[in-house]
């Protein structure tokens, strides 16, 4: 047994070592107009509803870019992206395909969503730019490593709405915030709330949170609701705050619910139960806009595109995930190079919105898609719908210099 | 405070359900049962698994308690019988099975976790300040009407008896003719059965995963130390004491580390008294 | 017999140093997933090699080594983020974990059997719920890269060279008095204790001991892997050390080696789906206890002492 392990270890050093003498861009092999960049996402484990989702989209982005293929220093190439899966654990899964991706197959950029600061140390050995697909957090994952890109406003341009929208729309004076303890989404959130909640003027009469992977919230939500807010606040994301809307409600809390976590109908009904339509009710979500609710017609059309291809309801991030093959022929084109992770880190931050993407991004000062390699994106309120057992858009807007700006309220959202 | 206190109390309910299932099978057979959170991450899958399939709840939840005393009896008859003699290996069969039991729920199930849907979720009870959500009296009614079951069986009937003598001395029950094979069998009959009733009573308030039962295992073994190794009453007051320590950490120190005030009791118990809070041999199993 | 002794020597430390040539070859040769497989076989035989003592010689089923593990890793990263030398933070993050150590050993190294393998997986749970919370230091539950103290070169050194002088420290220890004490302990604890061993001072060093051998190849490990987080070191890591020992075969030289390529090859190389290996590895290990309780080395031992004496008698 033991040199059948030493035997397996052999072959897959030498498997390792012969793509890397016949990766892509060395010798004149045929293959050559085939480029293949790397995705590592969070397939299984606590945030599998984001990996599967997000692969769903890039293959369609994938097929969409390959059409017409694009050109890079004069000849034609299509594109193919290496998946793997971090299992939702980026420090110990996510590290090690980071490691046989850029070391071993030596792919030049990579894809990801969650886990910047656990990928610091491997970039410092061997820089790459890596292309963020989802993660919102405050203070902002860029801060971590110069070599990081984001797709997506962060949680600070969207925050702020769900204070002033509840404040206009529904009287809200005060809030409680529950938040999910070491989960640095959830922590981000919290600081986010309480700093528009000043701004606007609402009082925050309790914060309390439960450590993550918890089983009972009931002290949690004892404090928050004895506080007698207007309104609570869940800071995290969607697997972890369902859990706690649903002992929110046991425990007797009929008024409004805000949170920024993206639940989309589909989640509720898996996660909630039976019961996921009376536990929805009154909830507001603050977030990046959707490709569902989204007025952007390119981003429409993908959504139904994706809705028919795969049946389920597409989350927000499934159109950054669609976008990145295009960033990356974009950043290629302009690097002129399809396999040099330098000069590709240095076209990405040249390189203005790509033909054919359907984030509906707007565009930076000088036209650039990354300005301090972030992306700008608009955020909206949405509301649950009982009688359509759906989400709806109830408020468009977009953040400016810590200032909400091109307010936009639906008539009447659930119609 | 008296929120945290009755917090303290459902805490305790649980742990004394999990834990007299564990305190049981020591008493009789010495083996530290840690394969009983897989018992009860499959009895919760089976009670989720009927619900799903359309089966009304309290239908769904006879199965899971079904599931839980098949699956524990399993345990004893594959695996725990042929170490009964040699007590150095038992913590290792232990271990082995939870990673079997743990893992093939996640293998049937995925990591994702699963809402158990119950006709009492939205009933919520009020006494002045404290409220009281029907999932978590209907764990404190399940906990006590279960606990009373198995006292009457200890103490009255002649089945209950013989476990109390195995308990005793295993060597001098043997030679009175007390057939100890089915004693063992037994023990974890009751003890799945337990492990059953804590899996539907606690999972409605949280998600059925593979490792919802981690935690309270952990919990469960310090009242198990703390209440004696093999005593049921032990077990009960123990599980008491530490659920209203948990909360009250939980509430005024910190609720990240709630299950770690358990092990500071351990520490304590276990400094003073290094074999445990070993009760006399009269009240074992009793 | 000084003779025979140094052939017996020579017969274990030979075969010690080409395992250790043999691990940096494979270090240096391999990358992305063989890399990591070969790093966790590496710095697990390390650290299962102080594990050893406890749970191979003395026979205590110790589920705290993952702790230790995790604090050698922790420790030494938040200590490189103070701005001390990688050789001070390494050797101040052992220091550290091993005073954790004897804090543990003093609780529960009066302790006997069951209540030993519960009292030291507690201990586990609440490192790793410190691992968790504490996220100013140690990151939270996505957990915290590691600053770069060693140069990567100067890593694979150490661990190959650890590696080898790990196990040779143990072979060494076990033909002491302490080896012989520990064993003393195994055989019959209460016999020991009346003719004088000192037992619970002997299995606390033990502990201890395992302590220091856990939170070096802790050290290691975060500097190769970079960064650090909960999932590496909880009660399933520890729980899945004791069943490596176990299957290697209890207090047997090349155990950590031998149970840390089996366990990891099973859990990490075969990929069945997720959790089958785990299922098999935990029936593996019922298996192994049942039937073969000296492990797979125990079994090539017997059966190579058969094959000798019928060839002898031949």
């Amino acid at each position: 047994m033991r040199s059948r392990t030493a035997a397996a270890l052999l072959a897959a050093g030498s498997i390792a070592l012969s793509t890397t003498a016949c990766g892509p861009g060395s010798g004149p092999g045929g293959d050559d107009t085939k480029v293949k960049v790397g995705a590592i996402l969070s397939m299984s484990g606590v945030y599998s509803t984001l990996g599967p989702a997000e692969k769903n989209a890039m293959t369609m982005g994938v097929e969409e870019l390959n059409r017409t293929g694009f050109t890079v220093a004069g000849r034609k190439h299509t594109l193919e992206i290496g998946y793997a899966d971090d299992k939702s654990d980026p420090a110990t899964t996510g590290v090690v395909a980071l490691r046989d991706m850029t070391q071993s197959q030596k792919l030049p950029v990579i894809a990801y969503g969650l886990g910047s600061a656990t990928y610091v140390p491997q970039l410092r050995r061997k820089p790459v730019p890596m292309i963020n697909i989802l993660d919102s957090s405050y203070p902002s994952v860029l801060a971590q490593d110069p070599h990081l890109y984001l797709t997506r406003g962060g949680s600070d341009t969207y925050v702020p709405g769900c204070l002033s929208y509840t404040k206009q729309k529904l009287g809200t004076k005060s809030i409680a915030v529950i938040t999910a303890k070491g989960e640095p989404y959830g922590e981000g959130l919290t600081q986010l709330v309480q700093k528009s909640a000043q701004a606007e003027g609402v009082k925050v009469v309790a914060t309390s949170d439960y450590p993550l992977g918890s089983t009972d919230y009931g002290n949690a939500i004892n404090t928050a609701v004895a506080a007698k807010p207007d309104a609570v606040y869940l800071s995290s994301v969607t697997g972890v705050i369902l859990p706690v809307l649903k002992q929110l409600r046991q425990s007797g809390w009929t008024g409004p619910v805000l949170h920024s976590s993206g639940v989309n109908p589909d989640q509720a009904r898996a996660i909630l139960g039976n019961q996921f339509n009376t536990l929805m009710k009154d909830n507001y979500d603050c977030a990046g806009t959707l490709p569902t609710t989204s007025a952007h017609p390119a981003t429409a059309a993908f959504a139904k595109a994706y809705q028919e291809r795969w049946h389920e309801y597409p989350q927000d991030l499934t159109m950054w995930a669609y976008d990145y093959p295009f960033i990356v022929a974009a950043a290629m084109t302009e690097a002129g190079s399809t396999t040099d992770p330098v000069k590709i880190d240095r076209a990405l931050g040249a390189i203005s919105i790509p033909k054919g993407t359907v984030s509906g991004w707007l565009p930076n000062p000088g036209d650039l898609l990354f300005t301090d390699h972030g992306a700008r994106t608009t955020s909206e309120v949405t509301t649950w719908c009982p009688a359509t057992q759906t989400i709806a858009s109830a408020m468009t807007f977009d953040h400016r210099d810590g200032a909400i700006v091109d307010q936009v309220f639906a008539k009447d959202a659930c119609g | 405070m008296s929120q945290v206190l009755v917090n303290g109390l459902f805490l305790g309910c649980l742990f004394a359900v999990v834990a007299v299932g564990l305190t049981l099978v020591y008493g009789v057979m010495e083996v530290p049962n840690f394969a009983h959170a897989g018992v009860i991450v499959l009895a919760a899958y089976a009670t989720w698994a009927a619900g799903d399939a359309g089966a009304p709840f309290a239908l769904a939840a006879l199965a899971g308690i079904a599931c839980g005393a098949v699956v524990s009896v399993l345990t004893e008859v594959l695996a725990y019988r042929w170490v009964v003699d040699k007590p150095a290996a038992s913590p290792a069969v232990a271990l082995g099975l939870l990673l079997i039991l743990q893992n093939t729920a996640l293998r049937g199930y995925g990591g994702a976790g699963r809402s158990l849907d119950t006709p009492y979720d939205t009933v919520l009870f009020r006494i002045g300040p404290v409220t009281l959500p029907g999932v978590k009296v209907a764990l404190v009614l399940l906990a006590v009407l279960s606990l009373a079951a198995l006292h009457l069986l200890l103490s009255r009937t002649s089945l209950g008896r013989a476990m109390r003598a195995v308990a005793q001395d295993r060597e001098a029950a043997a030679m009175l003719g007390v057939p100890i094979r089915r004693q063992y069998t037994l023990a974890f009959l009751i003890a799945g059965l337990l492990g059953g009733v804590a899996a539907i009573a606690y999972a409605p308030t949280f998600q059925v995963s593979p490792y919802m039962a981690d935690d309270v295992l952990l919990s469960a073994f310090v009242v198990v130390v703390l209440g004696g190794l093999g005593s049921v009453r032990g077990a009960v007051t123990g599980a008491l004491v530490l659920g209203v320590a948990e909360s009250l950490g939980s509430a005024y120190v910190s609720s990240a580390y709630q299950s770690a005030f358990g092990f500071l009791l351990l520490v304590l118990v276990l400094v003073r008294w290094p074999s445990g809070l070993r009760s006399t041999d009269a009240r074992r199993v009793a | 017999m000084p003779a025979s002794s140094t052939a017996r020597h020579a017969a274990a430390l030979g075969p010690v140093a080409a395992v250790s040539v043999l691990a940096h070859v494979l270090l240096i040769g391999f990358q992305g997933e063989a890399g990591q497989l070969t790093l966790l076989a590496v710095s697990w035989t390390i650290a299962l090699t102080g594990l050893n003592f406890v749970q191979g010689i003395a026979g205590y089923p110790s589920l705290a080594q993952a702790s230790f593990f995790g604090g050698g890793a922790y420790l030494s990263a938040i200590l490189l983020d103070h701005g001390l030398p990688a050789a001070l933070a390494a050797a101040l993050a052992v220091g550290g974990t091993m005073l954790a150590g004897l804090v543990v050993g003093l609780v529960f190294s009066r302790t006997r059997g069951q209540y030993f393998a519960i009292g030291t997986m507690f201990f586990t749970a609440v490192t790793t719920l410190v691992f968790t919370n504490a996220a100013d230091w140690t990151g939270g539950p996505d957990g915290r890269p590691v600053g770069l103290g060693f140069p990567l070169d100067t890593t694979l050194l150490l661990l190959a060279g650890s590696l080898g002088l790990g196990l040779a420290a143990f072979h060494l220890l076990a033909g002491t008095r302490f080896g012989a004490r520990l064993r003393a302990v195994r055989e019959d604890e209460d016999l020991a204790q009346h003719l004088g061993v000192p037992t619970a001072r002997v299995k606390l060093v033990a502990i201890v001991v395992s302590a220091g051998f856990g939170a070096w190849a802790g050290v290691l490990f975060a500097q190769y892997n970079g960064v650090v987080a909960p999932s590496q070191f909880t009660f399933v890591q520890s729980f899945l050390m004791f069943v490596a020992i176990g299957i290697g075969g209890a207090g047997r030289l090349f155990a950590p080696l031998v149970g840390s390529v089996l366990v990891l090859g099973l859990t990490q190389l075969v990929n069945f789906g997720p959790g089958v290996s785990q299922i098999v590895l935990g029936a593996v290990f019922i298996a192994v206890t049942l039937v073969a309780p000296h492990g797979v080395l125990g079994v090539l031992g017997a059966l190579w002492d058969r094959i000798r004496t019928k060839a002898v008698t031949a």
